[in-house]
């Protein structure tokens, strides 16, 4: 694999984060009531100053000679569960009273028969609890166990499952991957029940400590690429990780290129799909966007409903969006380098109603297309931030109003702003916005090449792209297979998409162990349907 | 992304930042371009020179950008020893910059191309890679500086009209059309007369009167409108066209019929000893256009056969008339045999030997007229 | 040997380094030795090729694992080894400047007359270079790519075949002497030129047995290709008139008009910039990866980067175009010789010294 570059220092362990107060040698053989003690008053002092961290003493079982201390995130956990499954049965749990009140048996007791949740952990690390008690789980010390135990009651106030703003469907599920990564996971599972679809957690972020799921098929997915994401994953070091960007551009292949070399949704029906093919899912909590790795060039440029739709609108719609990806990125380097290098070569009727509106415009046509395009851009980054109400009636009057005044003033061209905004409608046409936005970058190279040289420059330009996608790997599969190394296999579902029933096999681009995935059974009922 | 990794790119981007700001060398503004669509050759007289050893005298006919002028097309005229010249003088009136690659349409004046060699003339033309192979040229009778500037009626300028005109014809009428591409070839490769559209100012309108065939600025060759369209079929030039003509049966003329068709044309070639035999198949195919007696055709059930053999008894006597001419009056090969001769001959031939073997072979004409449908009146 | 590629894409590699600036003037070139029998000198300029390849194949099969610099020091010791190796690096970057120089004058006729040539060398240099230095995985998928992109450019002349061309100016057939057919078959040869490359990209391949019918059909598609041109320029302007022309190929476009984009050649131009790079930067990358083995260097991009002033100072040399032809025969010429005398003398060698790695011989 290539090797890629990070952080140049070495990784600190995680554990080696100290808080503030020192443990008393506190050994195997200290009293454990002092050890709750001195627990208690180590955590009021470490936590003081938290408003939502609450400290909540109680008598397990209603033996008041034991002490028990509840700690827990308000704003975490769910108030209900916590009332029910933990606070009242522990409070009312019976039969405590015979049991000595120290030691593994209280522990056990404790534990098995009082606490009602649905997971339980011990642990004798201090660091190792607050830690725990901070990821939103909650802690109880009792007066005779050395050691916590730790609980799951997760709560808190969660987005609902929804429909992503950014890839809506027509046709498939509606719902999106939201922030809780446990709810994802959780609908993951749902598309694919298979017990080999195997989920690791990571944790990543000093400070932020978020969860990181890798999710891939045992027996499909190569194990080289499984290997190489953990280790790529596992080498970040960095305080907070606060979306699935920062992991994308952490460890992936080449930083430098423009081109996304992750696939993102927020759908989970194209997350298990990737996940059939041999791919990776790396989930990040808090993120609604989860990413496939590995990911080729093609794959930008399917949808999920091509394969729900019949196979001729696949085909048609990945052809429709192949035109509008040339148009968008070559558009404007094309008109300005037919009309400021080679006049000749416009049709000659086009060429009397060109110049007659280029008489009246001042500018040249480079300095015009940078404006526009400026003032699309600015639209665009505008357009994000404006409240909806705001956004349509300034669009739709804006942009007549506008429109019609600079023609009128002879600012631009009317044929230079029917170029704009067909190019900018082209750029959206592809289903991942992240390719969207690398098409932007690309046009504007173009346009820079183009100014100068015409269309030697667009020809050179589009060279330079090429053996830039040539060169670019994503964890060592080729971005531009299935079409570089030609992969016949692969051609039923790069471009045009075969029929379903046709797709026998796994795609060979990526690497994989198991390669069959369907049986074409149309085949063998020809006889029977007429 | 190592530190000499980092210092060449650093280097290379700042070489190539260096060349884009230098300047555009071949940026050309599309408005401030002249860019004549159609030009003319003539001979100057002796007013019109600038210069008294001018010879030629150039017209270009071209759209004027600027929307408040009083003119939106422009006949400029200048004269010069040379094309190169003209362009030069005509640079001094003009600030802008004149480019070639939009030309539509060639006219040649009458006088000029009787005497002067045609490849020289357009010499550079086909230099200019940027000018299309495919103009079409066209021989006008007079000057062609006063056909660029004919008062036209119906056509915002003189430019597109001629330009219309040339363009489709051989579509509506067995008129040929010659571009420069294929004037070269039948000049060069082929060694034969290229056949030119002839064009008349009558009236208002401008008219195709015939053709011309050119024989190396040795002769130029006129043809009328029927010989015109005999030689165009002859000549295989692929059209379609109408032809008027009358029914005869048993030496009577019954009717008068119309016939809308294209044409074809297949050579075979014999030789015995140094002698060619050349048999041509003219083939017209196409359907009944109009017929003067309102009768319908299937009562009369030879009609089509009838009017088959008229029309073919017609071409073929016209056609061996043109031979006749061709190869007792012209001399030189203006039937496009040329390449044929070439193809079966293992000698290397030269333009007199292919002039002297259209002379002397024997040329026959068969002529085959297929009327596939009588229109939807029966 | 840490690259490998595919032997389809050496087939590609191999079509890309031979198909270059030379398909444009080729049927001028053919039309002036033997006229209307211009498309059979096409097929007889690839006899030599032919030999060539089979010779060079026998050698690189002899012994696998090798590259080319290590095999020259293996069967032709420590210094004739290198001396032939200096040879092969020499012609392949006086053959990149020379293909890269016939190019910019293509496209200062075409495309930009103004500019200066050094600028137009430096930019397309650039390109290869950034293609040369990616590596041989990577210059072979671009080879393979390019190549299904850019063929149906070939489609492109079609319209003006179908309106003009005439069987005719084919015929008669065989009407020169042998003299002038030997002649024809070497000057033809000269376009072929790339196909001596293969010695250098052979021992890459991932399945060696794989390596003879890749390079041999190679050089039958670019035979076709060739025959393609060469005839439909033929046909349609006929052996005489296709002499006049500088690049009949590229004139054969302007002769006919489609609907509504009237001038293909804009988009026949930019398709054939992709065409006419690739032999430049895959003989860059030959001499550099040659120089890198022979001296051991490390990277391959510095060697690029330091080629690159060499080349574009040898491209920019000739003073004008009828240098710049001269200099483009003598390239071609040069790669004859080398193809069939270095093969043939590393053969030898082989036969004398016995199959194997370097390494794994006994008697030395």
């Amino acid at each position: 694999m290539k090797k890629y570059r990070i952080a140049p220092k070495a990784v600190k362990p995680m554990s080696t984060i100290k808080f503030r107060t020192k443990a008393s040698d506190g050994g195997n053989n200290a009293d454990s009531a002092d050890f709750f003690d001195r627990t208690a008053d180590r955590l009021r002092k470490d936590l003081s100053g938290n408003a939502d961290v609450i400290m909540r003493e109680l008598f397990a079982g209603g033996n008041e000679n034991i002490d028990a201390l509840l700690v827990y995130l308000m704003g975490n956990i769910d108030k209900k569960l916590l009332n029910d499954s933990v606070i009242k049965p522990l409070m009312t749990c019976s039969g405590l009273e015979g049991i000595e009140p120290r030691g593994e048996r209280l522990k056990e007791y404790i534990a098995k028969k009082c606490l009602q949740t649905g997971s339980v952990k011990y642990s004798k690390d201090y660091n190792t609890a607050l830690q725990d008690m901070f990821s939103g789980e909650g802690i109880l010390l009792v007066k005779g166990i050395e050691g916590f135990i730790i609980f799951t009651v997760d709560g808190g106030q969660k987005r609902q499952i929804s429909e992503p703003e950014t890839e809506k469907r027509i046709r498939g599920t509606k719902e999106g991957f939201v922030e809780d990564i446990w709810v994802n996971i959780g609908m993951i599972r749902e598309f694919i029940k298979d017990p080999m679809l195997k989920i690791e957690m990571l944790k990543i972020g000093q400070r932020s400590q978020t969860d990181v799921a890798i999710a891939y098929i045992n027996g499909l997915a190569d194990s080289k690429i499984v290997d190489e994401v953990k280790k790529r994953i596992k080498k970040i070091n960095i305080d907070a990780l606060l979306s699935s960007g920062y992991i994308e551009q952490y460890i992936e292949d080449n930083p430098w290129s423009v081109f996304p070399q992750f696939l993102g949704t927020e759908k989970p029906d194209k997350a298990a799909a990737s996940l059939l093919e041999g791919k990776l899912l790396i989930m990040i909590d808090r993120t609604p966007y989860a990413l496939t790795a590995p990911v080729v060039f093609v794959e930008f440029f399917q949808a999920t409903e091509d394969y729900y739709e019949k196979f001729h609108i696949g085909i048609f719609s990945r052809i429709i969006r192949l035109i509008a990806f040339l148009i968008a990125v070559l558009g404007t380097s094309i008109y300005i380098a037919l009309t400021s290098f080679h006049p000749e070569l416009i049709p000659s009727e086009l060429l009397i109603s060109f110049a007659r509106l280029r008489k009246k415009v001042p500018f040249p046509p480079v300095i015009e297309v940078l404006i526009m395009e400026f003032t699309v851009e600015v639209l665009r980054e505008a357009g994000i931030r404006l409240p909806t109400s705001v956004a349509g009636t300034l669009g739709i009057v804006g942009g007549i109003i506008l429109g019609d005044a600079a023609i009128r003033s002879n600012l631009v061209s009317p044929a230079m702003i029917v170029i704009i905004a067909i190019t900018t409608v082209c750029n959206f046409v592809l289903p991942n916005y992240s390719m969207t936005l690398s098409m932007r970058l690309l046009k504007f190279f173009l346009i820079i090449l183009s100014a100068s040289f015409g269309a030697y420059g667009i020809a050179l330009g589009l060279l330079i792209i090429v053996t830039h996608l040539a060169k670019l790997e994503s964890f060592s599969v080729p971005y531009l297979s299935p079409y570089a190394p030609f992969r016949l296999r692969d051609m039923k579902d790069s471009l045009l998409r075969l029929p379903l029933w046709m797709h026998v096999k796994r795609p060979v681009s990526i690497p994989h162990i198991d390669d069959k995935r369907a049986v074409n059974n149309r085949e063998k009922s020809g006889t029977g349907e007429n | 992304m190592k530190k000499t990794h980092r210092y060449i790119l650093l280097s290379l981007a700042i070489i190539n930042i260096a060349l884009f700001l230098s300047g555009c060398w071949d940026k050309r503004e599309l408005d401030e371009l002249v860019v004549p669509f159609i030009i003319g050759y003539d001979y100057a007289n002796e007013e019109e020179k600038e210069q008294p050893d001018d010879r030629y005298l150039i017209s270009a006919g071209l759209p004027v950008f600027y929307e408040d002028t009083a003119e939106k097309y422009y006949v400029d005229i200048s004269s010069g020893s040379l094309d190169g010249e003209v362009i030069s003088r005509r640079n001094r009136h003009f600030g802008e910059q004149i480019i070639q690659g939009q030309l539509q349409v060639v006219v040649l004046g009458e006088e000029l191309i009787s005497n002067e060699n045609i490849m020289e003339l357009t010499d550079i033309l086909s230099r200019n890679p940027a000018v299309k192979g495919s103009i079409p040229l066209a021989v006008s009778a007079g000057r062609a500086a006063d056909m660029l500037c004919v008062p036209v009626k119906q056509y915002p300028n003189q430019g597109i009209y001629i330009q219309m005109l040339i363009k489709n014809i051989r579509r509506t009428n067995f008129i040929p059309t010659c571009s420069l591409f294929e004037c070269n070839r039948h000049i060069i490769s082929n060694y034969t007369a290229p056949l030119l559209p002839y064009i008349v100012h009558e009236g208002d309108n401008i008219v195709f009167a015939g053709s011309c065939l050119l024989n190396e600025g040795k002769r130029m060759e006129h043809l009328n409108m029927e010989e015109t369209e005999i030689a165009v079929m002859l000549r295989g030039i692929r059209s379609r066209g109408m032809i008027t003509f009358d029914v005869v049966e048993d030496n009577k003329i019954i009717d008068q019929v119309t016939f809308e068709g294209k044409n074809r044309r297949k050579v075979k070639v014999k030789k015995e000893g140094d002698r060619y035999i050349f048999n041509i198949l003219i083939k017209l195919s196409g359907r009944l256009f109009e017929r003067k007696k309102n009768e319908p055709i299937i009562d009369h059930k030879d009609f089509i056969q009838l009017s088959q053999k008229s029309l073919e008894d017609l071409v073929k006597k016209r056609a061996e008339d043109l031979i006749i001419k061709v190869q007792e009056e012209y001399g030189f090969d203006a039937l496009e045999l040329g390449m044929v001769i070439k193809a079966h001959s293992r000698e290397k031939l030269a333009k007199e030997d292919i002039d002297r073997i259209i002379q002397e072979s024997e040329i026959n004409v068969e002529v085959k007229v297929q009327i596939e449908n009588a229109g939807g009146k029966i | 040997m840490s690259y490998a590629i595919t032997s389809k894409q050496l087939l590609f590699t191999l079509i890309s380094c031979m198909l270059g600036a030379g398909i444009l003037s080729l049927p001028r070139v053919t039309a002036e030795a033997v006229g209307q029998d211009a498309w059979l000198a096409v097929i007889l300029g690839g006899v030599i090729p032919f030999v060539s390849i089979w010779l060079s194949n026998k050698v690189v099969s002899r012994h696998p694992g090798l590259s080319f610099a290590a095999l020259t020091e293996m069967l032709a010791g420590k210094w004739a080894g290198k001396l032939l190796s200096a040879v092969f690096v020499i012609y392949s970057i006086i053959a990149a400047a020379a293909i890269l120089r016939v190019f910019s004058e293509v496209i200062t006729m075409f495309l930009l007359p103004r500019t200066p040539i050094l600028v137009k060398i430096m930019l397309g240099l650039a390109v290869s270079a950034y293609m040369a230095g990616s590596g041989i995985k990577v210059l072979g998928r671009l080879n393979e790519f390019l190549f299904y992109v850019l063929l149906p450019t070939l489609f492109l002349s079609i319209p003006a075949v179908v309106k003009f061309a005439d069987i005719h100016y084919l015929m008669p057939v065989l009407n020169n002497d042998l003299a002038e057919y030997s002649k024809a078959a070497l000057t033809t040869g000269f376009a072929y030129s790339g196909f001596e490359t293969i010695i250098a990209f052979a021992p890459y391949v991932l399945k060696k047995k794989e390596t003879l019918k890749a390079a041999v059909l190679a050089l039958i598609i670019t035979i076709t290709i060739y025959l393609y041109a060469v005839i439909t320029t033929v046909t349609v302007f006929g052996s005489e008139l296709t002499q006049m022309f500088t690049w009949p190929a590229l004139r054969l476009l302007s002769v006919s008009e489609i609907p509504v984009l009237e001038r293909i050649e804009f988009i026949a131009i930019i398709a054939w910039i992709g065409i006419a790079i690739r032999p430049v930067s895959n003989q860059y990358f030959c001499a550099g990866l040659i120089i890198k083995d022979v001296f051991g260097i490390k990277s391959l991009s510095k060697v690029v980067a330091l080629l690159y002033p060499i080349i574009a100072a040898i491209a920019w040399y000739p003073k004008n175009i009828s240098i710049a032809f001269l200099l483009s025969d003598f390239v071609g010429m040069y790669s004859l010789i080398l193809g069939t005398a270095l093969p043939m003398i590393l053969l030898g060698l082989s036969l004398i010294r016995g199959k194997g790695r370097a390494r794994d011989e006994k008697n030395t």
